[in-house]
Formats: C-alpha cells, sequence, structure tokens
C-alpha cells in the first residue's frame, strides 16, 4: 500500500507542506503519512583541545556525550511530536483517507530511501524564498529518490494552472508517463512547454508530450519558447501566472553538474511557487 | 557511494581540521616513544605514522579513528629487530599487511565475538601498563634533572587545561614540550633528548623494497613475527573501532577495518616504515578534540609530516623527560580505570579472566599470548558455568522394579561425567529407562557416556530403555544452520 510522505522539520514551510499534502492525497486518494527524522549529529558542542587524557577518560566523555544528546534529542522528540499532532489536526479538516503520523531516529536521506517503495509522492517544505539556498540534503534526496517529489516553498494557494517544462529527456519522460497515468492534481489547467531554438524540432516534442497525455484522456496545452532555458522558464512561469512548476530533475552527472551548473539547481534557487521534480 | 564519500569526509571539516592539529602533536612524541621501544630510529615510526594515518583516512572502516605506529605492535618486534635488523621488520611489517588483508576476507571481524568484553578490558590494561613499563628505563640510573623535567611535565599536561581562556584552546602535551625544552636549551641542562635516540626524518619518505633474501629463511624468521604483529594490530583496531562507535554512536565497519589496515601496514613497509595499528588514546583525543571524520585521520598525517621534516632540527632538541612525562599520560589514559572500580561488583571469574589476560601480557611483553590465554579461560569458564544446567529426575514404579532417570539440560564433555555418575549402578533392577528427550548431547563425549552407562547397567542384568535419543543428539550434528530458525531451536531446546 502506497501513500503520501509528508517530510516535515518545523522550520521550513510544514504548514504549507501539510496543506499540499492533503490536496494531493485528496486527488490520487491515498493515505497521507507525515514523517518527523531526529537526525542524529553527535557532535559535542564544547569545545575541548586540551588533547591530554586522564584517568577514566573515555567513561567520562561517554556520560558527558549522554547527557548532552539525551537532552537535545528529547527536545526534538517533544517539539516533533507536537508538530505531528498540530499537523495531523490540521489534515484531518480536509483530508478524506488515513492519516497517520511517524517519527524515527536516523538518517534524513537513508531514512526516505528506506521507505521509497511505499512512497507514492514525496512532499518536502523547503526554505523559504527570502532564503533562497537549496540545501544539499535536498539536492541528494531528489538525486536518490525515483518518485515525484513536490518542493513546498511559499504558502499554501490552491493550485489552478501547471507548467510542465518538457525538453524530451529520460527525466521528462518519466514524469510524463508518471503524471498522466496517476495525475497528481485534479481539475487543472496542464500546459507543457518546450524551449528550443529549433522551432521545428520543439514543436514535435511538445506533440509527442501532449499525446501522452491525450492518450489517458487529459487536456493539456503546449507552448514552444526559445531563449536561455533557466530564465525563460522562470520569466513564463511569473507572467503567465502558474501556481506549480513540473519537470524532469538533473539529468546531468554530479561532475557535469560541477563543471557546467545545473539548469535545476538554477530553477530551484530562483523559483518563488513549488516544484513537482522527477528523476 | 557520493553521499557516503561527503558524509565519511566533508560533514565535519571545521572539527577535523583542528583536531588532526592536535592528534598530530600528540603524534610526534608517541611515533618516537614507539620506535624507540621496538629498537629502531624515531624516523622509521614517524615515517609509519604519516602512513598509516593518511592511508588509513581512505581505506579504513571506521571515520574518525586514528591509527599509526602503536606501542601494541612495537613491543611485538623487539626481539625481531633485535637478532635480525631493521630490514628484517620492514619485510615482516608487509608480510603483516598480507595476512591481515586474508583475515579480513576470510572473516575474522566475526571472530571478534569470542573475545570477551573481559579479555577486551584486561587487553588495554595490559596495553597501559607496558607502555608505562616502556618508560622506566628512560627514568632509572638518571640524574634528579630527570625526575624534576618529568614530573613538572605531568603538572603541566593535567593542570593546564584548568588554565582559563587557553586552556582548552592550546593541547598540553604541546605545552609541555615547549616549556620543558625550552627550559632544558636556557638552562642548558645535560639530559637525554630525541636526538640521541636516533635518526630523524630530513626529508620526504621514499619507496623502499626491504633488503632481505627472498627465500623460505627469510619466511621463517619473519612469518611468527608477522602473525603475531597481524593479530595484535587487528585485536587493538576492532577494540578501538568498538570504543569511537561507543563514543560517536555510529557504527564502524570491522571488516573494512581489517582489510584497511592491512594496506596501511603494506604501504608503511614499502616506505620504510614499522607495522602498526589503531591507537585507543589517539582515537579518543580525536573524538574529544571534535573529530568525527575520515579527514581529521587525513590530516593528522598530513601535519605529522609536514611538522617533522621541517622541524626536524627542533624536534631533536625535546628533552626525553618530557616525552616520558606524554607516554606516562597515554598510559594512564589507555587504562581502563573503571574496570579497577568494577572488581567488587563483577564475578570472580570475570575478573580472573581480566586479570589474567592482563598478568600473561605483562610477562610475556605480547599481547597476543595475553588474549589467547584470556579468550581460552573465558571459554572454560563458560563450559562450567552451562554444565550447571543438567538435573535428573528419578522415579521408580509401585514395587520399586523399573527405575527411570529423566535428564534435562546440557551435556557435554563438562558434564557428561556429572551424567554418569547420577546412575546408581550399584541397584538391583529388572528395568532402567533413561529419558533423554529433554537433554542436549552437544558433542560425542556425551554420547560416550551415555553408552557407557547402557552397557554398564546391562552387565549388571537388567533392560535397558534410552528414550529420545534422536532428538537429545540432534545438537551433536554441527549444522549451525538450522538453529537460526526459531521453531528449530524450540524443537531443540524444548526442554526448558
Amino acid at each position: 500500500m502506497s501513500y503520501i510522505l509528508c517530510c516535515i522539520d518545523g522550520k521550513n514551510y510544514s504548514q504549507s507542506a501539510c496543506d499540499y499534502a492533503v490536496h494531493i492525497s485528496n486527488n490520487m486518494n491515498l493515505p497521507l503519512r507525515f514523517l518527523h527524522i531526529i537526525e542524529h549529529t553527535s557532535k559535542s558542542d564544547s569545545l575541548d583541545l586540551s588533547g591530554n587524557i586522564s584517568l577514566g577518560e573515555k567513561d567520562d566523555m561517554i556520560e558527558e556525550y549522554t547527557n548532552e544528546e539525551s537532552i537535545k534529542n528529547k527536545n526534538l522528540i517533544k517539539e516533533g511530536k507536537t508538530l505531528l499532532n498540530d499537523l495531523k489536526q490540521r489534515a484531518k479538516q480536509e483530508c478524506k483517507n488515513e492519516i497517520t503520523i511517524l517519527q524515527v531516529h536516523g538518517d534524513l536521506l537513508e531514512t526516505i530511501v528506506e521507505v521509497e517503495n511505499q512512497t507514492a509522492v514525496l512532499v518536502i517544505g523547503i526554505a523559504s524564498k527570502e532564503n533562497h539556498k537549496i540545501g544539499d540534503n535536498v539536492k541528494d534526496i531528489i538525486r536518490s529518490i525515483h518518485k515525484p517529489i513536490l518542493l513546498v516553498n511559499s504558502e499554501f494557494i490552491e493550485p489552478k494552472k501547471l507548467l510542465l517544462a518538457y525538453n524530451g529527456s529520460n527525466e521528462s519522460k518519466k514524469l510524463l508517463n508518471e503524471t498522466s497515468a496517476k495525475p497528481i492534481f485534479k481539475d487543472i489547467i496542464r500546459e507543457i512547454v518546450n524551449i528550443n531554438d529549433d522551432k521545428i524540432a520543439s514543436a514535435k516534442l511538445v506533440d509527442e508530450a501532449k499525446k501522452i497525455f491525450e492518450k489517458q484522456n487529459i487536456k493539456v496545452n503546449t507552448s514552444v519558447l526559445s531563449g536561455e532555458p533557466s530564465s525563460t522558464i522562470l520569466n513564463y512561469f511569473e507572467e503567465k501566472d502558474f501556481d506549480v512548476l513540473a519537470m524532469g530533475a538533473f539529468g546531468n552527472s554530479r561532475i557535469k553538474e560541477f563543471i557546467f551548473g545545473s539548469f535545476t539547481s538554477k530553477i530551484l534557487a530562483n523559483i518563488k511557487k513549488p516544484i513537482l521534480l522527477f528523476r | 557511494m557520493y553521499q557516503s564519500i561527503k558524509k565519511e569526509w566533508f560533514s565535519n571539516i571545521r572539527g577535523d581540521s583542528i583536531s588532526g592539529i592536535v592528534v598530530a602533536l600528540a603524534l610526534i612524541p608517541e611515533a618516537i616513544a614507539f620506535s624507540i621501544i621496538a629498537g629502531v630510529d624515531p624516523k622509521i615510526g614517524l615515517y609509519a605514522s604519516f602512513c598509516i594515518a593518511v592511508v588509513i583516512a581512505f581505506v579504513g572502516g571506521r571515520p574518525g579513528m586514528i591509527s599509526a605506529a602503536t606501542g601494541a605492535m612495537a613491543l611485538v618486534m623487539v626481539t625481531l629487530v633485535k637478532d635480525h635488523g631493521l630490514q628484517y621488520l620492514l619485510a615482516a611489517t608487509l608480510l603483516t599487511g598480507v595476512i591481515q588483508i586474508i583475515l579480513a576476507y576470510i572473516g575474522v571481524a566475526k571472530l571478534m565475538s569470542f573475545v570477551a568484553r573481559a579479555v577486551v578490558v584486561g587487553f588495554v590494561n595490559a596495553l597501559a601498563i607496558l607502555i608505562f613499563m616502556a618508560q622506566l628505563p628512560e627514568l632509572t640510573n638518571v640524574t634528579w634533572h630527570v625526575y624534576a623535567l618529568t614530573a613538572a611535565g605531568l603538572g603541566i599536561i593535567y593542570l593546564f587545561p584548568y588554565v582559563p581562556k587557553i586552556g582548552k584552546i592550546l593541547p598540553s602535551p604541546l605545552v609541555t614540550i615547549v616549556v620543558l625544552t625550552i627550559f632544558v636549551y636556557i638552562l642548558g641542562w645535560d639530559v637525554r633528548n630525541v636526538g640521541d635516540m636516533g635518526q630523524l626524518p630530513d626529508t620526504l619518505p621514499i619507496f623502499l623494497w626491504p633488503d632481505v633474501p627472498f627465500n623460505f629463511q627469510t619466511l621463517w624468521i619473519i612469518l611468527p613475527y608477522s602473525v603475531a604483529l597481524a593479530i595484535v594490530g587487528l585485536l587493538e583496531s576492532f577494540m578501538t573501532t568498538t570504543i569511537v562507535d561507543e563514543l560517536t554512536d555510529t557504527k564502524g565497519d570491522k571488516t573494512k577495518e581489517a582489510r584497511g589496515q592491512g594496506i596501511a601496514n603494506i604501504a608503511s613497509g614499502c616506505i620504510g616504515g614499522m607495522a602498526g595499528c589503531a591507537m585507543i588514546g589517539q582515537s579518543i583525543i580525536n573524538v574529544k578534540s571534535g573529530g568525527r571524520g575520515r579527514l581529521s585521520t587525513f590530516l593528522a598525517g598530513f601535519y605529522l609530516l609536514i611538522m617533522v621534516v621541517f622541524l626536524s632540527d627542533i624536534i631533536s632538541i625535546i628533552p626525553m623527560a618530557a616525552l616520558v612525562a606524554v607516554m606516562i599520560m597515554v598510559s594512564i589514559g589507555t587504562f581502563d580505570w573503571g574496570s579497577i572500580t568494577r572488581l567488587r561488583t563483577l564475578p570472580l571469574s570475570t575478573n580472573l579472566v581480566m586479570l589474567t589476560t592482563v598478568a600473561v601480557t605483562v610477562y610475556t611483553h605480547n599481547l597476543a599470548n595475553g588474549v589467547l590465554s584470556g579468550v581460552l579461560l573465558a571459554s572454560l569458564f563458560f563450559a562450567n558455568k552451562i554444565s550447571h544446567f543438567m538435573y535428573c529426575n528419578i522415579s521408580k514404579n509401585e514395587d520399586e522394579s523399573i527405575k527411570t532417570y529423566q535428564f534435562v539440560g546440557q551435556v557435554f564433555f563438562n558434564s557428561a561425567d556429572k551424567f554418569y555418575e547420577t546412575i546408581d549402578f550399584k541397584e538391583v533392577l529388572d528395568k532402567v529407562i533413561i529419558d533423554v528427550t529433554k537433554a542436549h548431547f552437544w558433542d560425542v563425549s556425551a554420547v560416550y557416556a551415555l553408552d557407557k552407562a547402557v552397557i554398564k547397567l546391562r552387565r549388571s542384568g537388567a533392560d535397558v530403555e534410552v528414550i529420545g535419543q534422536n532428538e537429545a543428539s540432534q545438537t551433536i550434528i554441527d549444522r549451525f544452520g538450522i538453529h537460526d530458525k526459531p521453531e528449530e531451536i524450540e524443537k531443540v531446546m524444548g526442554g526448558h
């Protein structure tokens, strides 16, 4: 049984992520699960470079670390639990499906990878648009999880218009197949866009994409743009007042990304509305 | 893959860079001291420490653990160096690496479960005592100056951290060495210094193939040493892994660590360094100073080489008394003090195992011997404890002509005699029933005891019936696989 997984940390748009998760859960008719992960850093805050070890040093250190981390983790558990319960209450008002909450110890990425198979869509709140630096851990999640991921970076507004950036890559093809067979959003105006200076090739691509949706009896608009891809998409997205951007993510290897920079990273850093990614 | 590299190397850059310096500073006196224990030039230990730390940073299985030239290994190689010289030590180092890699692939990490906790504690305590004893030659037949310097050194090491502000920023062993060196230099005291102990490195290490004849004679000389070095090195590395695991609340990969130790030792042998392993004291210092990742180990080795090569003139005038003070601190820090306070509460058998490990090690100066005797003793105590888990229900029928012995519990070499003696052979009976349905026959000694009893009873004229022998003997078959399944265990152990 799969579910909509909403990962929360209390800092980044947890409420808004909750609302989007509820919305998707209702659309797809799947249960909703809230997940809070308690990450252990095991790094002591106090700096001690005295470099000496005395009798029973190891036992003393374990004692000290245990006390320190026990307090830290107890607080994290308490805060997480409160947040989970709050969100469950909030979700209950709208959500038609079963809602579960889960709190686990562990590494963020490893934990999400473990539950990937049961996950239909992953919803994560990320840092606000004012403070727009996408953490490496979010990028690692996008790279490791092969399920649709909705990154929530703003307050909830019911999504009415969706822009789907399509470039014919494997990632974006997967996204098309996945979202046309199991639509994540209902009653939404979809537009497929391709950016290419070669208008003929471009028209062919969007037509191909349109057919995939038509097979599922979903109506889509198409458009063809030209220019520098990331800024063109971002401008078009804002100009036409879209609510969600969907695209394939990180088609390039890390090495290529390191050298040439990544289209996905540029979009992630500048977009002001939620973004649906698939890899 | 990428994520684990990022996490293990670059998740704690600031902490690792700082702790790397602290550890490198502490590694220098240790590497020199351990070279002196082994009877080689300080250069050998310093090159080894650099090489092992840098290599293990890449191939080790426990991020944040420090490996370098160690006292445990140095103690094993003493007689090899004395009898055959440095080149044979280098060859033995290479062979040690090869043996460790082989052991890693045949699953030596799993064998660690045979080393009981008490043996581990004994190993650590014995190591601490040996490191301390190795300092004694520096403290015998010397003038009062040396005692004064050593005492002052220890004073600085333990009291300096209490100095407000700078106490927690400057490593106190470094302060000790600097202060004592300047003091001796200014007063011009004629005490032994590091330069008197042999050659220090003045160049970067170069590739060196050991200059020994490659024949069976050489192999027979180095093999016993290499085997002992491989075992001691892996033991200390595994123990240190456990300590770092506990301190950081994470888990290291022991098999990878064993392979890494092998690779690091081969590398060390190739640049003219001695064999080494993970260091308990240094690893604790690393964690205490904020080191958690592989970067800390790498930087410790890297800084060490830089400092040693460029500061060799200064290092050579460090008085030995300062080194002795640092090494006494290391031995104190290595000692498991909790094990002494727990002596009164722990069972006698556990204490005996720990103390035997310590005594054998200190007597033979070889940690492998100590661990071996500790493991043996622990196993014997265990066998003895388990043999108590056997009893017999004896019943007779109404006219007292038939007697039933119902055995429950564990029958094996240690309880077989007890099993045999339970049966009363003097009684005159028509029939004896031996019910072993609920007993477990673990080995041939147990089966033999049963056969012997049956024969003796039959000779004396009684009919004998044995019930449940098949079930009882199931465990004797060395098929470990079936015992993993709960229902099979239930069947075999059903008596309890």
